[in-house]
């Protein structure tokens, strides 16, 4: 027998050995990847020639007048994105997930829906609905429309964290007297500002690295000088330094507040705080409410859908539009598949400490707080250079799908990493079980909810992206946001607004996917 | 618990899926160009190359945002390892940066002396064929015929105040011409002009068409933009006309820039890159150019005049050093970014 086991003990240390290796490496490629991108345009900003030099990071500082203006132009367009979303936002959350609303399956569907809109979709139709508009080149506008696309993800998060209040604390403050009003004040919306924080960090970023909008209108900021300089500078040297404060800036606030906001563990499946009763108020607010939700889908389709040309339906726009489509569908399916996969485990690396934790929160942080042109710029110096058949193939768009969004589905799946219950991985790991059996057994079937909505997010996210595609897309390929952005500078909104229906048709089952998961269950009180 | 009920199983088989479908479209013989001219103009174009040899076209087009200067850097960017094998550029001026940094190969594709002298490169760099003129697309509606612009200098005419227009001079044929204008004219003079152009609060707009587009709709009065985006809106049957600037005795003239095509120095398929220019060089493709939407000006000898749009001999032409004006373009769009758009 001794022999036997000897063996068998062997072989189990090298499938373990393998097992492991396979999966940090898996798992630890994409995080490598983006340092190694951002330590590339660094050195290149550092070393433009022959020999090393500052000149081009004296250059940039120096100018003065050019920080001033898109500092300002940056900070009043996210102040004014940020304190609309607050005003709308947080009421409607408020009576769609902790009142009896009537309609809020229906508010839920829609705003999943608007959400899922590309941001351009919404943008271009908020700025150029017959047409070329004079671009306004006002960071106010800029804000607004930021605000309105951005409104539909704020709401959910914001519900989601209002649903994830303890039902014990709310009951416990209703018992000792307090009012409904007081109740949300002192314990329910304190309770959520995890939710708040979250929601608005991410309007926030994604405001202050996205340039789709602010190109449309020509407002000059961060993001959208950062594009133009790589686009027209002979050397990346001047936007990349231009690129790297509020890279900082973003990733030490996303840092700083990652160590104040903890998520509560609590399974929100059986969370589910409570909600209140309205009352005699219960159906004005309750038509208010999904007014606003579809409002916020049928405004910017409507306008798109109204310059339509008659005689042309869905048929004619997919065939004309065929090749973006095969572009863009197989490659946003595959990044949402590859994050998805790869979201648990990361997720899970996060919740459970240790040093990996600390290198995937500078990922996250540095990941999210980098514009999307920088990202783009600097995965086409990488893989140009060392990559050569994944920078000539369609592949190269599925990976900066998967740089850009991978840091959201990881956040997305670390609430729901935190509900599992660490005695169950203790119980495998004395089995023999090695981390990645343990991934495979136990976290991802236990996780199997939040990776399905991690799919169909950055799945959405892939087929709405435009500033990183933009420059690494390859020849004879275009995508749909690509196609649409094209159409909309040229004015030809009419193909515009065929492409966004084509778009809504691929999200459509995507949509119904997250429909179909299931959603809290909440108790009434008066 | 079975591993294959997880949704893991199901992410993997559509990655799977996905590489697959992309690798089997991928798989073809192929020239690859990029191109600043509309993709509306050009892939008709493509397509009765790919008809004809056999032979695939991919083409990157420019987004009309950042029009050549994009292409141009691309190409910078890939110069370790390139992957464009034609440039076809609806302008001069970023073709000769280009030249003048080494990133063209000489050439002597058949058909190429058909063309005059001035629109080729000596050494075979760059060929130049259908142009397109800059022109002042006017509202007749807004502004009588009386008080037509006949000037470039009258897009600072104060009783058009802000309802002037012209693309960003960032990019494509507004960017060179810019740079024309300070090689022939100077720095100072350039730099006034600019000025009086923000003086009177003129609307910048994304590209050319959208420029057009906004004189069309009656949200400017004239605006400076290419004969290609003119032409679609009197096409249309907006209320527009056009003007040639500076095109009368005493003018400076009105600015004629033409496509050019080029051979990337170590482009991985220049067999195929030369058909193409041969190709494009044609007079069927410089007559289908005329007679299309775009309403190019033929050059070549042997293709068909265009009848909707005037010409270099119709037409005072604006003279200019092309590689001065290549020369010069750094140099001005600084000041068109230190001083126009801030």
């Amino acid at each position: 027998m001794k022999p036997t086991d000897r063996s068998s003990t062997g072989w189990r240390r090298v499938r373990v050995v393998v097992e492991t290796t396979a999966a940090v490496s898996l798992h630890a490629a994409p995080v490598l990847f983006v340092f190694a991108i951002l330590s590339t345009l660094l050195v290149e900003s550092l070393y433009p020639g022959e020999t090393w030099s500052l000149e081009a990071w004296s250059n940039v500082i120096s100018d003065s007048e050019r920080w001033g203006s898109l500092i300002e132009n940056t900070a009043v367009a996210t102040g004014i994105c940020l304190a609309g979303l607050a005003v709308v936002g947080t009421p409607l959350a408020g009576v769609i997930f902790k009142t009896n609303a009537a309609g809020s399956g229906l508010a839920c569907a829609l705003l999943v829906v608007a959400a899922s809109l590309p941001i351009h979709v919404t943008g271009a139709s908020l700025v150029a609905p017959g047409g070329p508009t004079i671009p306004s080149r006002s960071p106010v506008e800029l804000g607004l429309a930021h605000g309105v696309a951005h409104l539909p993800i704020f709401v959910l998060l914001v519900g989601s964290a209002l649903l994830r209040v303890p039902r014990a604390l709310e009951e416990a403050a209703m018992t000792d007297g307090c009012s409904p009003w007081r109740t949300l004040w002192t314990v329910t919306l304190p309770n959520a500002r995890s939710g708040f924080v979250i929601a608005g960090l991410l309007a926030g970023i994604w405001m202050s690295t996205d340039h789709a909008i602010s190109d449309l209108l020509l407002v000059r900021t961060f993001a959208e000088e950062v594009s133009t300089q790589f686009q027209t500078a002979a050397r990346a040297a001047e936007p990349t330094v231009l690129a790297v404060p509020q890279t900082i800036v973003l990733g030490a606030l996303l840092w700083m507040l990652s160590r104040h906001v903890t998520p509560t563990a609590d399974d929100p499946l059986r969370a589910g705080g409570l909600r209140w009763s309205l009352g005699r108020w219960r159906g004005p607010v309750s038509l208010i409410s999904i007014l606003a939700c579809t409002t916020l889908i049928g405004w910017p389709l409507a306008r798109l859908l109204a310059s339509l040309p008659e005689g042309r339906g869905l048929a004619y726009y997919a065939a004309v539009f065929r090749p973006e489509l095969e572009t863009s569908v197989p490659t946003s399916f595959a990044a949402g598949a590859i994050c998805a996969m790869l979201a648990a485990g990361l997720a899970w690396r996060v919740c459970r400490g240790g040093k990996p934790r600390i290198v995937l929160g500078l990922w996250l942080a540095t990941s999210l707080a980098t514009s999307a042109p920088v990202l783009g710029f600097g995965l086409v110096r990488v893989a140009n250079r060392w990559l050569g058949p994944l920078y000539d193939s369609p592949a190269i768009l599925t990976t900066v799908f998967v740089l850009r969004f991978l840091p959201i589905a990881v956040l997305l799946l670390v609430p729901v990493v935190r509900t599992i219950p660490q005695d169950l991985e203790h119980a495998a790991r004395v089995d023999g079980s090695s981390d990645a059996r343990i991934l495979w057994h136990v976290i991802h079937p236990l996780a199997a909810r939040g990776t399905v909505i991690a799919f169909v997010v950055v799945t959405i996210l892939s087929l709405g992206e435009l500033s990183a595609s933009l420059l690494v897309t390859p020849p004879g390929h275009m995508t749909i946001s690509q196609a649409f952005a094209s159409k909309i500078h040229y004015g030809l909104v009419g193909e515009a607004a065929g492409l966004c229906l084509l778009a809504l048709v691929c999200i459509a089952p995507l949509a119904i996917v997250l429909a179909l998961l299931p959603w809290p269950r909440r108790d009434v009180r008066s | 618990m079975n591993s294959l009920n997880t949704p893991i199983a199901w992410l993997c088989a559509v990655a799977v899926a996905a590489a697959a479908f992309l690798a089997f479209r991928d798989s073809s013989s192929h020239v690859v160009v990029y191109t600043a001219l509309d993709r509306s103009f050009s892939e008709p174009i493509f397509e009765l190359f790919e008809e004809r040899t056999g032979i695939e076209v991919r083409a990157v087009y420019d987004s009309e945002s950042t029009k050549t200067v994009g292409l141009v850097n691309r190409i910078r960017g890939e110069r370790d390892r390139p992957r464009c094998d034609v440039f076809w550029n609806n302008e001069i001026v970023n073709t000769l940066r280009l030249r003048r940094e080494g990133y063209l190969e000489p050439c002597s594709p058949r058909g190429a002396k058909s063309f005059p002298e001035q629109y080729r490169d000596a050494e075979g760099h760059w060929h130049g064929f259908a142009a397109r003129a800059r022109v002042l697309i006017v509202n007749t509606d807004l502004v009588p015929e009386t008080g037509f612009p006949s000037a470039l200098r009258d897009l600072a005419d104060p009783r058009y105040r802000g309802r002037t227009a012209i693309a960003k001079p960032l990019f494509g044929t507004t960017a060179s011409h810019v740079a024309c204008l300070w090689s022939r004219l100077g720095e100072e003079a350039t730099r006034s002009l600019l000025e009086s152009f923000k003086e009177n609060d003129i609307q910048i707009h994304g590209g050319n068409k959208g420029c057009a587009v906004a004189v069309g709709t009656g949200q400017a009065a004239f605006g400076l933009t290419d004969t290609d985006d003119a032409i679609i809106e009197v096409d249309a049957g907006r209320p527009v006309r056009v003007v040639y600037p500076d095109g009368g005795p005493d003018g400076m003239g009105t600015l004629f820039l033409p496509n050019t095509l080029a051979l990337i120095k170590g482009g991985p398929r220049p067999r195929e890159a030369l058909q193409l220019i041969e190709f494009l060089l044609s007079p069927q493709v410089e007559g289908l150019l005329a007679e299309g939407p775009s309403a190019q000006i033929a050059l070549g000898r042997e293709a068909k005049r265009n009848t909707r749009v005037r010409g270099p001999t119709q037409v005072r032409s604006f003279e200019v050093d092309f590689s001065r004006a290549a020369t010069s373009f750094d140099a001005a769009r600084k000041v068109v970014e230190e001083r126009f758009l801030r």
